[in-house]
């Protein structure tokens, strides 16, 4: 028991020893810490640090002052503190000047007053870490409430035991494995040094990120525990498009900024600058932007173009804080620059309601979307409404959304009323109306509609078309019925089918004017391209028209099918009448087209002879790209009927000829051209009529040099089939001929017997006699057969 | 002072010539190196036209659509355009020309880098579709009648790129025949420059065409090559017949024989074997030539060339060196032949003839009887280009013989050697040098012992000098004597530069030389030589070549004759 008593005696009294000596200690440290803390210490102590951290100094200088038992102030400096916690920090800290005290209250510390925080920072590097899927799942929808700023500034910063503020930071690099580093200079400042209820500061940040952004921000603002002012200007620079704009913002229950920020936005060669004011207020409750107005004169080269009054106001919802209830209303105005017709300023009202709803949470939150939108404008250009109205539930918020319902419906009254106006309105722009149609006037009215019922149905679309334009000596009626289907479950259809079926009702057309001379080049001849390109053969038969449905999701099948209620009348300057063309052809997605365009049966004159066209038909097989030819013109005289067949194809069409009594080609030729049977033809009749047949074999003579000569009365013909060109000399009036043709060059033709004309040509022959080496002898011939 | 003078007219001239040229009309102002003068349609498209009311006041997005056209075939396809309120501007930009040519996929036998005028050629599509016409018939030479050709203009490289298809080599098999059928057309067969299972050549059906022609059975004939979708190529031959005969007055000139003059009547299609008979007039200064034949074609198989050769023949010859009538009447079997680069013909047959000199050497008189033989092979490349000689060969031989007894004293023998080839040095295309080398070389056989013969007439010797052989001499200018050589050799050399003259000129130097004798089967010691130049100009009507040697005679007998310039022109003769 003794023994007890005495061990525990002495127990005790080893332990209060001890207890006293941490106790004293504690309070030697307390109240003498630079007898620990010191330069040497720390760097002993960092010794034991882990590898990756790494800590140097220039100079560290740390002085503590007892401002009372309980209180201390900490006056810390240092010169090129440079810390590195690899790979995720470096820094470096050229100055830092730290005035703090703080006083042990409820065995807690507590900030009592920051003189000074001045801090020089060189550059600062963050690595963030590679990202990993989150622990939590978080609903897709956002929580856009915004609270007051009292409520989020923290309650312990008393602001009037702040002092000097002062941070630079020269750089700092925000590196990430997946972008490109976000680089950033920083500059804070307290404008006022004397302590108060608030602090005013500067603020000048730059920030950027290659080939994503740069921006800048110069600002002056005001804090105190209850707001947050901020006024200055700020600039984001990307490549497509560049905002520079004064800030006005104000923090407290509500937040509301205004700018007007300068936009510069880069569409191919254009360059356009807007100027919208902008106002936003966001509350607990409540997100309301407004814009306008904002006009652009180079976008639309007929007029302005200008958005005014268009807002979006969103309720946000209670609880979850996303909009609950969003509404859109924008005006969009064209000025034309000319005064058109009594068109003055057009405008146009958008305006869109969008609600949702969510039930449930977690995995079983399901979200319903429904809204409607419309267009409306009373217009000289444009009348009509267009308006959509649709719900939809999206299940499954929190890891994959998935749309569980849809419904949703869209029409569409659409009218041109005066189709003269558009053509004012484009006339400038690369979109004008080409010629012959420029001249139309009339209507154009569109009428469009969509229905999706349910997920499990097919969307289906279906819009008619219709124009009612004419002119004094033109016409273009026509109904279009365009058919979209989309097969397989929405919201991801395994397949869209588009159908097109345009009638023409009544067309009547003037061709570009012509005259008796080959016809110019119309359009670029699209072998001339500025550098190489892959030929038809290099590039796979599909490629082309495959390409477009690899960006798509889903399979795009078409049918286009174009057909003519009446033959179309072409009308021509070289033809005293109209050529009537119908047209009967279904065109799919593959490319390949079939059906049939026909000339159909007119009276036409064959080297001032009165013919009859009956046909000329060009079909379009489904397995072919070269559409074939067929047609016939007729052509009689009291002593033979004639029928020119035209064969082969579109790019080799084959001339044949067929006659009532049979005769030759030839002899059917030598009718043709000169009303005359073969034994009846002079020298140069007779080789006319024999290049004029050759010529048409070879497909010299395309369709439109034929049509041009048939109006003709032909001199002659003479044809080189080397070359195959050929040189036609037509008879204008009894003193005048002309000459014409595909090849007017001197090139002398291989032959034995060249033509000059009429009974003369030029005969070639090797003279060999038996004393005289041979001789190569040209002789100038006349020549006549009986 | 001069300086400054001379810096101001230089920088005015460049100015001067540097200076933009402005084209207005209706709206549009281009600018550029030059003015574009539009074509009458051209101008209605871009303007309107009053007969047009549709195509008037058109857009000027339109308007610069077809002026991308209208320039573009005028070589300018970097233009930029842009529009003002009252009016469309134009730059022209440079002016493209087209600097290189490129092939793909062509077949080895044609090597298509030797194509000239491809430098600095219009830029144009009007010169694309002649180098693609160009590109599609060099292949039909070589063995593809259904050639495709893919062209690419590449602006910036100012570059052709042509990628060709040449299809399955053909080889000629049955020709269809269409047309007028009051001949067999088995005959026309037996002209073909091609037969059955010959590699196809385009030329080769022309050389047929003409062929026929030449024999004046058809006004036309020419072939038309069907190409059919699956790879099929059919050749149908058709005609326009001719009336059976025909009269012709030909005119010719040159310098040795003055004007030339020709009249032929001919009768063709006498028979179903298409027989024909020809009487033929030949005047100039120096000859005047009456000629009868008949040929009759004999055999069954109508598309035979064997043929029975009647000939009646009348001639004067007045040479400076001596003035002869000839009278001759002969009969021979003819053969002809194709085979793949060449065509052949044989004859051989007696020939009976008298000769009665006027003036020259004796004998006056002399009568013969003669078997007369003669082969002859020519290319087709040759006939090809017969108006135009750039390729080809030519070979006559030639053989008569008098028998002892027959008409003759002695068996004599006269042979000679004929050839011609042509070729287009380092083949180019079109031709920039052609080589010509021509030659040929006779004597007479005699029995043992014999150098001469008074058998052998004047008309049958040889003489040597003019446009023919040796150019630096006068026609029949050697030998100095009237009795003329019973040996020659001669050979000749031209080399003619196709197109380096403007207005198709073209510049050519020749070496004859030759070496004679006048003995049989003897050449003597002196050589014969003339370098000369000439010019050829192909006018748009025939051939005029004009040539300048000088003559030369080495180891020359001292009472020979001394040569000098000679100076040749002609209307129609080549090389």
């Amino acid at each position: 028991m003794k023994i007890f008593k005495n061990t525990l005696l002495i127990a005790s009294a080893v332990l209060s020893f001890l207890v006293a000596v941490m106790v004293a200690a504690v309070v030697i440290i307390w109240f003498y810490p630079s007898l620990i803390i010191t330069e040497n210490n720390i760097k002993k102590a960092l010794t034991y640090a882990p590898a990756q951290l790494y800590v140097q100094w220039e100079k560290l200088d740390v002085t503590f002052e007892n401002l009372r038992w309980n209180e201390k102030r900490v006056l810390l400096n240092s010169a090129d503190l440079c810390v590195e916690y690899k790979p995720q920090l470096s820094t470096c800290v050229p100055t830092v000047k730290i005035d703090v005290s703080f006083a042990v209250q409820g065995f807690k510390p507590v900030l009592t007053n920051l003189g000074e925080l001045s801090l020089h920072i060189s550059h600062l590097d963050l690595q963030l870490p590679k990202k990993t899927e989150p622990t939590e799942p978080t609903s897709l929808l956002p929580d856009l409430r915004l609270p007051s700023f009292a409520s989020l500034f923290p309650r312990a910063l008393d602001l009037k035991k702040l002092g000097q503020l002062n941070i630079t930071l020269d750089q700092f690099r925000l590196l990430s494995p997946e972008k490109p580093p976000l680089q950033a200079t920083a500059r804070l400042q307290r404008n006022n040094s004397a302590p108060g209820e608030q602090v005013d500061f500067s603020i000048t940040a730059q920030a950027s990120q290659e080939n994503s952004f740069t921006a800048t921000l110069m600002a002056q603002g005001i804090l105190n525990p209850q707001s947050l002012t901020v006024q200055g200007r700020t600039s984001v620079t990307t490549s497509s498009f560049k905002i520079q704009t004064p800030l006005d913002l104000a923090w407290a229950e509500v937040l509301t900024l205004k700018a007007r920020p300068e936009f510069q936005v880069k569409i191919e060669k254009l360059t356009e600058k807007f100027r919208p004011q902008v106002a936003l207020t966001w509350s607990q409750s409540r997100l309301e932007l407004r814009a306008g107005p904002a006009s652009s004169k180079k976008i639309w080269l007929g007029g302005e173009l200008r958005l005014s009054d268009c807002y979006i106001v969103s309720a946000l919802h209670v609880e979850k804080g996303f909009p609950s209830e969003a509404r859109l209303n924008c005006v969009l105005a064209a000025k034309p620059r000319k005064k058109i017709q009594n068109l003055h300023t057009v405008e146009t009202r958008l305006s869109a309601d969008v609600r949702l709803r969510t039930q449930g949470a977690g995995d079983a939150e399901v979200l319903t979307v429904s809204g409607s939108a419309g267009l409306e404008g009373e217009t000289a250009f444009l009348t009509g409404t267009l308006s959509a109205q649709g719900e939809a539930e999206i299940a499954d918020l929190s890891s994959e959304a998935k749309l569980a319902k849809a419904v949703f419906d869209l029409t569409a009254n659409l009218k041109i009323p005066d189709f003269t106006v558009w053509k004012d309105l484009f006339e400038k722009t690369p979109y004008a109306i080409p010629a012959p149609l420029h001249v139309l006037k009339g209507e154009v009215l569109l009428q469009a509609e969509a229905h999706l019922p349910d997920l499990k149905s097919p969307l289906s679309a279906t819009a008619q078309l219709q124009t009612r334009l004419a002119s004094k000596t033109q016409k273009l009626w026509t109904q279009t019925e365009v058919t979209v289907k989309t097969s397989g479950p929405m919201p991801k259809p395994v397949g869209m089918h588009v159908t097109v079926q345009s009638t023409l009702e009544d067309i009547r057309l003037e061709a570009p004017p012509l005259r008796l001379e080959p016809p110019p080049q119309a359009l670029p001849d699209k072998r001339f391209v500025l550098k190489a390109e892959p030929t038809i053969q290099q590039l796979p038969a599909a490629k082309a028209s495959s390409a477009l449905k690899d960006k798509l999701p889903f399979a795009l099948t078409w049918t286009v099918g174009v057909k003519t209620a009446q033959p179309i009348q072409i009308l021509s300057s070289l033809l005293p009448q109209n050529i009537p063309v119908a047209m009967d052809l279904h065109i799919e997605d593959s490319g390949l087209m079939k059906g049939t365009v026909a000339v159909q049966s007119f009276p036409f004159e064959i080297f001032r002879k009165k013919a009859v066209v009956k046909n000329v038909d060009l079909i379009f097989h489904a397995n072919s790209h070269v559409p074939e030819l067929s047609g016939q013109i007729n052509y009689a005289n009291p002593e033979v009927d004639i029928r020119i067949l035209l064969l082969g194809s579109l790019e080799k069409p084959r001339i044949e000829f067929e006659s009532d009594p049979p005769l030759n080609r030839q002899q059917i030729v030598s009718v043709l051209l000169f009303n005359k049977s073969l034994d009846e033809l002079n020298e140069e009749e007779v080789n006319s009529t024999a290049s004029m047949s050759r010529a048409m074999s070879d497909g010299a003579f395309g369709l439109f040099s034929l049509l041009f000569l048939s109006s003709t009365p032909i001199q002659s013909v003479s044809y080189n089939p080397v070359t195959k060109s050929y040189t036609a000399r037509v008879r204008l009036d009894d003193s005048t001929t002309l000459s014409m043709g595909s090849d007017f060059s001197e090139e002398r033709q291989f032959t034995v017997r060249r033509r000059l004309g009429g009974p003369w040509s030029i005969r070639t022959e090797l003279r060999q006699t038996d004393e005289r080496p041979d001789v190569v002898l040209t002789l100038l011939e006349w020549l006549k057969r009986f | 002072m001069r300086f400054f003078w001379s810096l101001l007219f230089f920088s005015t001239f460049f100015a001067l010539t540097s200076q933009a040229e402005t084209t207005r009309l209706c709206g549009i102002r281009i600018e550029g190196s030059e003015k574009i003068e539009f074509s009458d349609t051209e101008h209605d498209w871009l303007c309107g036209s009053a007969k047009s009311p549709a195509w008037q006041n058109m857009p000027n997005s339109q308007r610069i659509l077809f002026l991308k056209g209208f320039l573009q075939s005028r070589g300018y396809h970097q233009s930029t355009f842009t529009t003002t309120a009252d009016s469309l501007n134009v730059e022209l930009g440079p002016l493209s020309t087209l600097q290189s040519l490129e092939v793909h996929n062509a077949p080895a036998q044609w090597n298509w880098r030797k194509r000239r005028y491809v430098k600095n050629r219009p830029f144009t599509p009007a010169t694309l579709d002649e180098i693609t016409n160009w590109a599609r018939r060099r292949l039909q030479e070589h063995g593809h009648p259904c050639p495709r050709v893919d062209a690419q203009a590449l602006v910036l490289e100012e570059k052709f790129d042509l990628t060709v298809q040449p299809g399955p080599a053909y080889h000629f098999g049955a020709i269809i025949t269409v047309g007028e059928e009051d001949l067999n057309p088995a005959i026309l067969d037996r002209f073909s420059a091609f037969f059955p299972g010959a590699p196809f050549d385009i030329r080769l059906l022309e050389i047929t065409s003409n062929r026929v022609l030449q024999e004046d059975l058809y006004l036309s004939t020419y072939y038309d090559i069907t190409c059919t979708a699956k790879g099929e190529v059919e050749i149908v031959r058709r005609m326009i017949p001719a009336k059976p005969r025909l009269l012709t007055f030909g005119l010719g000139f040159d310098s040795e024989g003055g004007a030339l003059f020709r009249s032929t009547l001919k009768q063709a299609r006498l028979n179903e074997t298409a027989d024909n008979l020809e009487a033929s007039l030949f005047t100039s200064l120096l000859e005047q030539t009456l000629t009868g034949k008949h040929r009759h074609y004999f055999s069954s198989d109508l598309t035979s060339r064997l043929h029975l050769l009647t000939s009646a023949v009348i001639k004067r010859e007045s040479e400076s060196s001596y003035e002869a009538m000839t009278y001759q009447l002969g009969t021979s079997l003819a053969f002809g032949w194709e085979a793949l680069p060449y065509s052949g013909m044989a004859q051989l047959g007696p020939l009976l003839e008298r000769t009665d000199v006027m003036r020259g050497p004796e004998p006056y008189q002399i009568d013969a009887l003669r078997i007369a033989g003669e082969i002859n092979l020519t290319s087709h490349l040759y006939e090809y280009f017969l108006t135009n000689p750039q390729d080809g060969w030519s070979v006559t031989l030639n053989a008569s013989s008098q028998v002892q007894g027959a008409l003759s004293k002695d068996n004599i023998h006269r042979v000679t050697l004929r050839h011609q080839v042509i070729w287009n040095l380092n083949e180019w295309d079109p031709p920039f040098l052609i080589l010509g080398w021509r030659g040929w070389a006779g004597t007479f056989l005699l029995p043992d012992g014999l150098h001469d013969s008074p058998d052998i007439p004047v008309t049958q010797r040889f003489f040597l000098g003019g446009d023919a052989d040796l150019r630096g001499f006068a026609r029949k200018q050697l030998p100095s004597s009237d009795n003329g050589f019973l040996t020659v050799l001669y050979q000749g050399l031209e080399l003619r530069a196709s197109d380096i003259l403007p207005y198709n000129l073209q510049p050519l130097i020749f070496v004859d030389a030759a070496k004679a004798g006048i003995l049989a089967a003897e050449l003597d010691s002196a050589i014969y030589y003339s370098p000369g130049v000439g010019l050829r100009w192909g006018s748009p009507i025939g051939t005029i070549r004009g040539t300048v040697g000088r003559g030369f005679v080495v180891d020359r007998d001292p009472s020979s004759i001394d040569p000098g310039y000679q100076f040749f022109i002609s209307f129609g003769k080549e090389f």
